[in-house]
């Protein structure tokens, strides 16, 4: 995939997106909460995307997708639950930072399924997308 | 129909001042039941089987956490964030077939994407995973009753010993839910539900 259509493919930008969210560990100490709202801010994105490629007969990469994403959004509110009960402070607390290092490798793991099913999909399949 | 039933969903989220807690009142709920029946058939009309699949799913999932605390009632802490997301997913369904309403209405599903082998649709394997422990501990377990999801999590967590290969609860109930539509094994069916109303004396 040449790097014009990386750009314009949405789901290559969800996956991204959620790169970077994960990027800095250190931030789901110092800023949870932003943290979490970005990631609330993703569940559209992903939505429509999961939408989009049913509409068009794509059920098992929807499937993927959203399972993926999912994935990440659960391991997320059990961080977060858990940092906002914490016994101790959060980062000094070991089932939050069990529950941080889950969160991460999830969405790593989230990262690359989104980038394999871009990857497979054919050709055009997003076209169209963006003028909805 | 989409904006009415974003805006009732809208309203079930509220302003998030108290995220540990959530207030799903009979009427809201009605409406929204009312609202969801007609997406579903709407898109049941202009052949989206999938997507109307999906909206019921997501409803189900919304009516099973509601279940949990009652209409009316207050659900808090863990619970509520659950019950939030499920009404959080709904709407961004919502929100998403309103945005490709056009297509929704003028261009039919296409035919359903099948392995390249042509094998027969089956579970993803980690849904396949987390039925083959559920039904392990149904039959390992020493139940004096149907354990519920959590006591089944919980004793395949003790019992199967899977470590870090264990999703944790809300995966697995999530997982559990795919597993039971798919082996048409559903706690709440009509047939469950009439029961408990003949049973109550309803």
């Amino acid at each position: 995939m040449s790097e014009s259509e990386s750009i314009t493919s949405p789901l290559r930008h969800l996956a991204d997106t959620l790169s970077r969210w994960s990027r800095d560990a250190e931030l789901f100490w110092s800023h949870r909460i932003e943290q979490m709202m970005t990631l609330e801010q993703t569940r559209q994105a992903a939505k429509d995307i999961v939408v989009w490629l049913e509409l068009h007969g794509r059920q098992k990469d929807a499937y993927e997708v959203d399972d993926a994403v999912t994935l990440v959004r659960e391991a997320a509110q059990e961080f977060d639950y858990q940092a906002r009960h914490a016994a101790s402070y959060p980062p000094d607390d070991p089932q939050c930072r069990g529950k941080l290092e889950r969160l991460l490798e999830t969405t790593a793991e989230a990262v690359s399924r989104l980038n394999s099913v871009d990857d497979e999909l054919p050709a055009g399949t997003f076209e169209g997308f963006e003028d909805a | 129909m989409h904006e009415q039933l974003i805006d009732v969903l809208e309203s079930l989220l509220g302003k998030g001042d108290e995220p540990d807690a959530i207030t799903i009142s009979a009427e809201a709920w009605e409406q929204v039941r009312d609202l969801v029946k007609q997406v579903v058939v709407e898109l049941e009309f202009h052949g989206h089987v999938t997507l109307a699949q999906r909206v019921d799913r997501e409803y189900s999932t919304v009516k099973d956490h509601v279940a949990i605390g009652g209409v009316g009632e207050t659900v808090r802490d863990f619970a509520a964030l659950v019950l939030r997301d499920a009404v959080a997913e709904l709407r961004s369904t919502i929100l998403a077939l309103s945005r490709f309403e056009q297509q929704v209405q003028t261009q039919a599903e296409p035919p359903a994407q099948v392995p390249a082998s042509g094998a027969p649709r089956v579970l993803p394997e980690r849904v396949a995973k987390v039925w083959q422990q559920y039904t392990i501990a149904l039959q390992r377990g020493n139940w004096d009753h149907t354990p519920t999801d959590r006591e089944a999590w919980d004793w395949c967590n003790y019992h199967l010993r899977l470590g870090a290969e264990m999703p944790n609860f809300l995966t697995w109930q999530r997982y559990l839910r795919e597993a039971r539509r798919f082996h048409g094994a559903q706690k709440n069916t009509p047939l469950s539900s009439k029961w408990f109303k003949y049973r109550m004396g309803g």
